[in-house]
């Protein structure tokens, strides 16, 4: 591949990361206001179960998105036995953590048909 | 370039979330403190060490959220090492195997098993055979 696209793809990366950073924070500010709001106004249980769900909801959009840096990143990547495998853990510690955020929110593992009846997140019960 | 400078700032906020996540353990840690100090002249030791248990713990997975936001933060802006993918690789099995033991004792099931309200039979059942159990 040319130099140049190369560049790109890496630039691109570079900035997907970083945009998955920004919603992760983003993500966490968010959450912990309405918490403090919910906690002020219904007590501190709902509030802080909501504010675990939504911390849920937070990591896995921002996991989605690195995950697609990191993919990205594996097209530029110089082929080193040590860069594959930071890329290959990199992916497993996030794709593992996605997938226990989703049981967890959800009570389905992500491969699983939802129950009937869990189709929505477990608040809603 | 801008983007070194956005990584500075990230790596900023990523020790601000771990401290954060220090805090909300420590915070939560006094708060049951407190809760179990105070109930404990009217309840007995027994009776609220469960609900203190379940505070600690509460604040306990709360903090670890929040430093694993911290920590795949923290895998973005420094360099990864073996160290630190390690890490966080054990931090995410620390915080999921906590959050799951945590959730089997306050509700009784693991996360991938049917909530009680789904199936109240079984829940029924069983509940009577505890109750059975107990009463012999």
């Amino acid at each position: 591949m040319p130099e140049q696209v190369l560049q790109a793809l890496q630039l691109i990366a570079r900035w997907l990361e970083i945009i998955g950073a920004i919603a992760l924070i983003a993500g966490f500010l968010y959450a912990s206001f309405k918490c403090l709001r919910q906690w002020l106004e219904e007590g501190r249980k709902p509030a802080v179960r909501e504010y675990r769900k939504a911390l849920g909801r937070t990591v896995l959009i921002g996991l989605e998105v690195l995950v697609a840096a990191t993919i990205i990143k594996t097209i530029t990547l110089e082929p080193t036995a040590e860069a594959i495998a930071f890329l290959a853990i990199m992916i497993a510690i996030r794709t593992t953590l996605g997938w226990t955020m989703v049981l967890e929110m959800y009570g389905h593992w992500p491969w699983q048909r939802p129950r009937s009846g869990t189709a929505k997140p477990r608040t809603d019960s | 370039m801008v983007t070194e400078q956005i990584l500075e700032y990230l790596e900023y906020a990523g020790h601000g979330l771990s401290l954060i996540a220090v805090a909300v353990i420590v915070g939560g840690f006094a708060v049951a403190a407190g809760r179990y100090a105070v109930r404990f002249r009217e309840a007995g030791p027994e009776k609220d060490f469960q609900s203190f248990k379940m505070d600690l713990g509460g604040a306990l997975t709360l903090g670890l959220e929040i430093l694993v936001l911290a920590d795949v933060i923290d895998t973005i802006t420094t360099e990864p090492t073996f160290l630190s993918l390690g890490t966080l690789a054990f931090l995410v099995v620390v915080r999921t195997a906590l959050s799951w033991t945590l959730a089997l004792e306050v509700e009784g099931r693991w996360p991938w098993q049917p909530s009680p309200e789904e199936e109240p039979n079984i829940d029924d059942a069983s509940n009577q055979h505890a109750k059975e159990a107990g009463d012999a």
